[in-house]
């Protein structure tokens, strides 16, 4: 049994991206043209129609629709980015700068592998920045080799954007490293105590993931449930460790305010709508009343689009108080900036 | 492929409301609020005239499954939440409602609001997004203080909620609905694919529901639709689609009105007055 799940697990490793059509923009509501993952997929291996589906003959597994959703439609299966993050924190006393590699990669010695680098959004970027105090190198020599080649320029534009939005100095800790002189691999020196727990950690992880998929046959969530996508919970994670300054470029930039017009009917709508949980409804005196916290908002408008009154705006960044807090979407909150 | 529709011979309805009370057990439906009705069976009364020269005429209504089903074209998620399946119900995908309420706006039979709307009923009904499903269930203040048990105590007594919980399976549907849902009739095609017949048909006494196939023209359906002429439904108004007229295409019908007959009582009860 368990060497059928091997041959198994081997022949489908094409696809490593789950889909769940329920955070689809276009599948929450008929009239949306979002088109993000499609324009960003060079092997046109999306297809949404009934349904959002990846052909695993076509993907190449760059990631970039992982990326581009901003409601986290595609997952990597079973890929946690904190424990990517945590593997090289740990390293961090003894190695000045660890390396990040990729899985297609295997040449050479990294201190971490993870999935092609597509996947890293500017929020996981910012995420890196900041968990790591050594400068983290990411090595893309094998870029030039890779049908995913593309991604390392990707990765450098995605770091001057933040550069460009914010005063974080991403590329002096965050370095993709493309020509392999220039790659500085320090090994690890394990003892003997320190090698047979390494290669314990390493049997239980290999392990776990013959068994980790057992359930995931049906992955597609109730449309009504609201899930903040990963990429928000980074940045969220972010502007409260980050000083008061950067939070507020970082707000201006990636954050989004929602109000409503006085024509609104009260009908929330929206709050259905929303694929996030940004609106919600509050009991106000023997009235409702429409509530948004930008925290939760990825900015994807389902609401202004959705909305029979024509009463939601939704604007690029927010200068109100504390983004973690829910207010009323009717006090038309102005810029103080 | 089966039609399902239904045929309701209101000479033979007396408004006695066992349709009503087997459609709330059977599917567990809440009690009215807030202008939601929750009754996937209901009425519409009217009373006419002064006494002693009253005339009450009740007409059973629920969801029409229409034919051209509004709700079914505005329902904005994919695949569509409210949608029609190929025995011709109108069904709701609890799984893929998101509560917009769109449906609810457009089924000329539905109301967002009944009190508001000052209408009788409301096929669709929502159940809201902050409002506790069932509260009476849920409730733990004692319905008479120092006398009887709360609402709570009697559904953990009898282990479910609401007590008197039916439980069935559908492929769309949850037999009790969640908040921010909106919830309708479902011709209980959890019955009916059993081969049994929605339970609305089974309680009434006086057997005025025929629920069948209207593509078999030998299905009683058929042969009381060939043999009497029916009407259907415009709106949650009471009033009707007139001849030609195709509206949604409802696949409810009545039959044997009392139209007429009322006509004609009305001519000779003033006759009747005088003597």
């Amino acid at each position: 049994m368990l060497k059928g799940k091997i041959i198994d697990k081997a022949l489908n490793a094409g696809d490593c991206i789950e889909t769940d059509r329920s955070r689809c923009m276009r599948m929450r509501f008929n009239r949306n043209e979002c088109n993000r993952c499609i324009e960003q997929c060079r092997s046109e291996a999306i297809e949404i129609s009934h349904d959002v589906s990846i052909s695993s003959d076509k993907c190449s597994e760059c990631m970039l629709c992982v990326s581009s959703c901003p409601s986290d439609c595609f997952e990597i299966k079973g890929h946690d980015f904190y424990s990517v993050i945590g593997k090289l924190r740990k390293l961090q006393p003894s190695i000045d700068s660890p390396v990040l590699g990729c899985r297609s990669n295997t040449k050479k010695p990294h201190h971490a592998r993870t999935y092609c680098f597509g996947y890293l959004s500017e929020e996981h970027i910012i995420a890196l920045y900041l968990y790591m105090q050594n400068p983290l190198q990411i090595d893309m020599t094998g870029c030039a080799d890779c049908k995913n080649g593309f991604i390392a320029d990707t990765l450098q534009k995605r770091i001057a954007a933040i550069e460009a939005k914010t005063s974080l100095k991403i590329s002096g800790r965050i370095k993709p490293v493309r020509d392999i002189a220039e790659l500085d691999f320090q090994d690890i020196s394990y003892d003997r105590r320190g090698f047979f727990k390494a290669l314990k950690n390493l049997t239980f992880i290999q392990a776990a993931g013959l068994f980790d998929n057992e359930e995931s046959i049906e992955h597609t969530q109730s449309y009504s449930a609201k899930k903040l996508p990963f990429k928000r919970e980074l940045l969220n994670r972010a502007i409260k460790i980050l000083p008061d300054e950067i939070q507020k470029e970082l707000l201006k930039n990636c954050y989004y305010d929602v109000n409503v017009t006085e024509t609104c009917n009260n009908c929330f709508a929206c709050v259905g709508m929303c694929p996030t949980g940004a609106l919600k409804i509050e009991n106000k005196d023997d009235d409702r009343e429409l509530f948004f916290s930008t925290s939760l908002c990825n900015g994807c408008g389902l609401c202004k689009d959705f909305c029979m009154a024509c009463s939601v705006n939704i604007e690029k960044g927010f200068s109100g108080g504390n983004p973690f807090e829910f207010y009323s979407a009717k006090n038309v909150l102005l810029c103080e900036v | 492929m089966p039609k399902y529709g239904m045929v309701i011979d209101l000479q033979k309805c007396v408004g006695c409301g066992a349709c009503a009370i087997a459609c709330k057990t059977e599917n567990n439906t809440q009690d009215r609020a807030k202008g939601q009705t929750y009754n996937w069976a209901d009425f519409i009364m009217t009373t006419e005239g002064k006494y002693p020269n009253t005339k009450f005429t009740p007409r059973p209504v629920l969801c029409n499954h229409c034919t051209d089903a509004p709700c079914v074209k505005v329902c904005p998620v994919t695949p569509k939440a409210m949608h029609k399946h190929e025995n011709g119900m109108t069904i709701h995908n609890q799984e893929r409602c998101i509560g917009c309420r769109l449906c609810q706006q457009n089924c000329p039979y539905s109301a967002e609001d009944v009190d508001k709307k000052g209408v009788q009923y409301s096929v669709i009904s929502f159940n809201d997004f902050t409002d506790e499903v069932h509260p009476f269930y849920k409730d733990t203040k004692e319905v008479i203080p120092g006398c009887t048990s709360s609402g709570a105590d009697v559904s953990k007594k009898a282990g479910d909620m609401p007590p008197h919980r039916t439980i069935y399976k559908h492929s769309d549907y949850a037999n009790v609905r969640e908040k921010g849902k909106v919830e309708k009739c479902i011709f209980c095609e959890h019955r009916v694919s059993n081969g049994e017949l929605p339970n609305c048909v089974v309680a009434c006494p006086a057997k005025a529901r025929i629920f069948g196939d209207q593509n078999d023209p030998k299905s009683e359906i058929s042969l009381l639709l060939k043999k009497h002429k029916p009407v259907q439904l415009k709106n949650n108004k009471g009033e009707l689609l007139k001849s030609g007229e195709k509206g949604t295409q409802p696949n409810v019908y009545y039959i044997r009105g009392f139209r007429g007959e009322a006509k004609k009582m009305a001519a000779a009860a003033p006759a009747k007055a005088k003597k």
